[in-house]
């Protein structure tokens, strides 16, 4: 019997018993539809991180900060060296720096000051306060122009997108080369300086650093040079984070390093996990999917062998006068398998198209609310290779699961099978 | 020429206090071109025979020889592809898929042989224009009545050229009219194909109908026309 006898064989037979053939569907089709949309906001999570942290690049950096601070409990915390009250407010000093240097595993050192700047203006004159940091080295997602300077004394600065308009600008590419003045004040002689930026490029909206305007390093040391003017020496070194990058790249050197800061009293995360770490809930929601989708697809193996038990029962006869007529157990079983197959076909196949539909429908909703602001980020994607996998998977799971009947079939006698009373 | 022939063959089913002897050693030898019938009552072992020289079933000793070489040398596949080639057969309850078309039907064994395309309608097409149901061609084998049923059983068993059609109470669900025209139609293929005809039955007048009549009692050949 060749292939395409073996499936019309099978094809016939579901179509002939349409309703049983429906039901059985429907148990596939609800865990492939459940499992298909999981992998579809894998995916587009996946993607959207590839977006933002792909093009990074360094995203094995480490930024350590001074561990659990007295925020984190409303308890009063008992003093010891690592935690006293001076340290409480988040901010580190030489001898931090001097310890966590002193972890091994992690090279290129670079403590960051705070530079606090009172107001910024762009051309329209307007006053905006500005949340920003010095660029950490990575590549952030621009919109248009190219990353500021990680040395040298250029004063350049990043913009995001909103401050674009506020600024006074017509557009992002109309602020490329432009000025923004940001104004500073040092808290000893509270003489305010200003200090002028160049724009060198518009950030797009991103998790990374998410509404953060970002310095070059020579604006950073002119903004610190402002606040400290006038500071005692011992009160210059005062540090925010430093930033670190481990030797070696692998993930469980990695939890090493972070587990040596962690008992020195600090606490490091390398962007990656920032950046993982804001995905958590997307991760607890196709957690749930997957269980949901596996069962269902336990439950449809079931309907799958009760199915086709059915069908070997009805078609003893058939499958004893084939046997008769020289059908081979071989081919007996490959038109029971094949049933099955479809069955894993057409369910995980309408499965997906509904994932389809469903997700393109959540796309649609999600931009505009949950997701609104999070630019590149398509919740819900399917490709190619995946959702072949998927129906790949399930028709494998549903073939195992027919293959009991399948083999029943194949062992029928004729003599048994054609005996009438 | 000896087409089949069996030797000593017993069948026993069951075992200890259930033993149960079907066959008691038969020897008979069937030639090419011959029409047989295996004439017994109820539960006297003609099916059993029938089974064994139609190479469905396997004697417990004895042995079955095809074209003077022994059944028993046969491996699986060449056995599906002998019982596919050369046998064809008729059963008492037609054994059609009813929701099948006729030609649907017929083509079975030639679908199971792998045959396709034009050669294998073209087949189908003579075979039921042979047993007389070109009209009926497209119809579903359920819409039949029993004595069109039959010649597509017939039809079906004669798509495939075989040498041997094994007949299994052909007209035991047939009216009388009905069983006649079954019975001409097969040994009208008896005489103008020179197929070896081997009809188990307990109707006298069909057996008579035959060349030989082999009688089985009890497992054992009884009576008849040995040759």
């Amino acid at each position: 019997m060749r292939f395409h006898d073996i499936l019309n064989s099978a094809a016939t037979n579901l179509w002939h018993n349409k309703g049983r053939t429906f039901l059985t569907i429907i148990a596939v089709f609800i865990g492939s539809l459940t499992i298909a949309i999981t992998m579809g906001i894998n995916n587009g999570v996946n993607d959207y991180l590839k977006k933002q942290v792909g093009n990074v690049g360094k995203t094995e950096q480490m930024s350590i900060l001074p561990g659990s601070s007295s925020q984190d409990t409303n308890e009063p915390q008992k003093y010891n060296t690592k935690k006293s009250s001076q340290n409480a407010d988040g901010m580190m000093d030489k001898n931090d720096v001097k310890k966590i240097k002193s972890v091994k595993g992690l090279k290129d050192f670079k403590a960051l000051k705070d530079c606090d700047v009172d107001y910024v203006q762009g051309p329209n004159k307007t006053k905006y306060i500005i949340i920003a940091q010095i660029t950490e080295g990575i590549n952030y997602d621009l919109k248009v122009g190219h990353q500021v300077a990680t040395s040298g004394k250029k004063a350049q600065i990043l913009i995001t997108k909103p401050m674009v308009k506020s600024y006074g600008f017509k557009n992002a590419q109309d602020a490329l080369g432009k000025k923004v003045t940001l104004v500073t004040k040092s808290p000893v002689t509270k003489k305010k300086a200003k200090i002028s930026a160049t724009v060198v490029g518009v950030r797009n909206d991103s998790i990374v650093s998410k509404g953060f305007a970002i310095y070059s390093n020579g604006l950073g040391e002119k903004i610190i040079a402002a606040n400290q003017k006038g500071l005692p020496h011992a009160l210059k070194d005062k540090y925010v984070s430093v930033i670190a990058t481990p030797v070696n790249k692998s993930a469980s050197s990695i939890k090493k390093v972070e587990d040596n800061l962690t008992k020195k009293g600090y606490s490091g995360m390398t962007l990656k996990e920032a950046v993982n770490e804001l995905f958590l809930t997307f991760n607890a929601v196709t957690g749930v999917l997957i269980v949901f989708g596996a069962i269902a697809l336990v439950a449809a193996c079931f309907g799958v062998i009760n199915t086709l038990y059915m069908s070997v029962r009805d078609r003893t006869k058939e499958i004893g006068l084939m046997k008769a007529l020289g059908l081979s157990k071989g081919k007996v079983f490959s038109i029971f398998s094949c049933e099955a197959i479809l069955i894993g076909l057409f369910g995980s196949s309408l499965g997906l198209l509904l994932a389809m539909g469903l997700g393109s429908a959540i796309n649609n909703f999600a931009a505009k609310s949950f997701l609104k602001g999070l630019d590149g980020f398509t919740l819900i994607q399917f490709n190619w290779s995946s959702s072949l996998l998927i129906i790949g998977i399930i028709c494998l799971i549903t073939f195992l699961a027919g293959t009991l009947p399948a083999k029943r079939a194949a062992k029928l006698d004729p003599i048994t099978a054609l005996r009438y009373e | 020429m000896s087409l089949l022939e069996t030797r000593g063959v017993t069948r026993t089913y069951g075992k200890g206090t259930t033993k149960f002897d079907a066959l008691r050693g038969i020897n008979l030898q069937i030639n090419k071109g011959d029409s047989v019938a295996i004439i017994g009552k109820s539960g006297s072992g003609k099916s059993t025979l029938m089974h064994i020289l139609a190479l469905l079933d396997h004697p417990t000793t004895g042995s079955v020889f095809l074209n003077n070489e022994p059944t028993s040398k046969i491996k699986n596949k060449a056995l599906n592809k002998l019982r596919n080639q050369t046998f064809g057969f008729v059963f008492q309850q037609f054994f059609l898929n009813a929701q099948d078309s006729v030609l649907e039907n017929v083509m079975l064994p030639l679908k199971i042989a792998g045959v396709t395309g034009r050669e294998r309608r073209t087949k189908a097409l003579a075979a039921i224009k042979a047993v007389g149901l070109e009209s009926k061609v497209k119809n579903k084998a359920s819409a039949l009545s029993g004595g069109q049923k039959q010649r597509v059983c017939i039809a079906r068993a004669l798509v495939n050229d075989p040498q041997i059609i094994f007949a299994d109470e052909p007209t035991g669900n047939l009216d009388s009219a009905t069983s006649e025209n079954i019975e001409n139609i097969l040994f009208k293929l008896h005489q103008e194909k020179n197929i070896t005809l081997i009809i188990v039955t307990h109707d006298p007048d069909l057996a008579k109908k035959c060349e030989r009549q082999i009688q089985i009692k009890d497992g054992q050949v009884v009576g008849g026309t040995q040759q």
